[in-house]
């Protein structure tokens, strides 16, 4: 199971900030985006940077079943 | 070079004082500390929630301290950045630079909070007696930051 993670008004919006999702076969992040989509509209906007196992990656990554993905809405600290 | 999420409260006096008893060598220090505001939008604000992400959030702000370290001739360099609920008043970011001359000093802790306001993993909501909302990066930021893309 690949272990989805969101934050900020993306868990907000899609109402969870974890999620356990089966990938029977690996995907790219892109593909992975459009599956989620159905779940949370708001992931396939590409704004929302991911990162696989904590390092931010682009839209042909790849994503295997025992990956740990995470979708963030633009970043703003200080 | 220190970095730290602090999930609690933390004192940017006793911090900085702790910062500076350390620096041996160093001609200049420079400091930045960014608070919680008590209004925005003409409205109150009764809290601020920062979220982040545990195990990449602090990651990210290793790399981001690392590049300033890399451009500018740095003794040391200290940044602490909270997370979690943060009241009016509250600190949410201390960074500290250290070097033999001021201009590097001052440049780093400029430079690093311009990367810090657009590239470190928070997201802001602001409480307010009307209720909460999402805090955008601002197009300032982004301007403030592309400064530094141009040298």
């Amino acid at each position: 199971m690949a272990h989805i993670l969101l934050f900020g008004k993306l868990a907000q919006a899609a109402g969870w900030r974890a999620k356990a999702w089966p990938l029977a076969r690996p995907h790219t992040v892109a593909e992975l985006r459009a599956a989620l989509s159905a779940d949370c509209p708001a992931i396939a906007t590409l704004s929302n940077r991911a990162a696989v196992n904590r390092v931010l990656c682009e839209e042909n990554t790849p994503v295997s079943d025992e990956d740990e993905v995470a979708f963030m809405p633009p970043m703003s600290g200080g | 070079m220190r970095v730290r999420v602090a999930l609690e409260h933390f004192n940017p006096e006793t911090e900085l004082a702790a910062f500076l008893r350390d620096q041996h060598a160093a001609g200049a220090v420079a400091s930045f500390v960014g608070l919680c505001r008590s209004e925005s939008h003409g409205e109150k604000i009764t809290a601020l929630t920062l979220d982040h992400f545990e195990g990449f959030t602090d990651k990210e702000i290793v790399r981001l301290s690392g590049e300033a370290a890399k451009r500018f001739a740095l003794d040391d360099l200290l940044v602490i950045h909270r997370a979690g609920r943060i009241l009016p008043g509250e600190a949410i970011v201390l960074v500290a630079a250290s070097s033999a001359h001021r201009r590097a000093a001052f440049d780093a802790v400029d430079f690093l909070m311009d990367y810090l306001k657009t590239e470190a993993p928070f997201w802001k909501q602001e409480e307010t007696q009307n209720g909460a909302r999402w805090v955008e990066p601002r197009t300032d930021d982004h301007t403030d930051k592309k400064r530094w893309e141009k040298e």
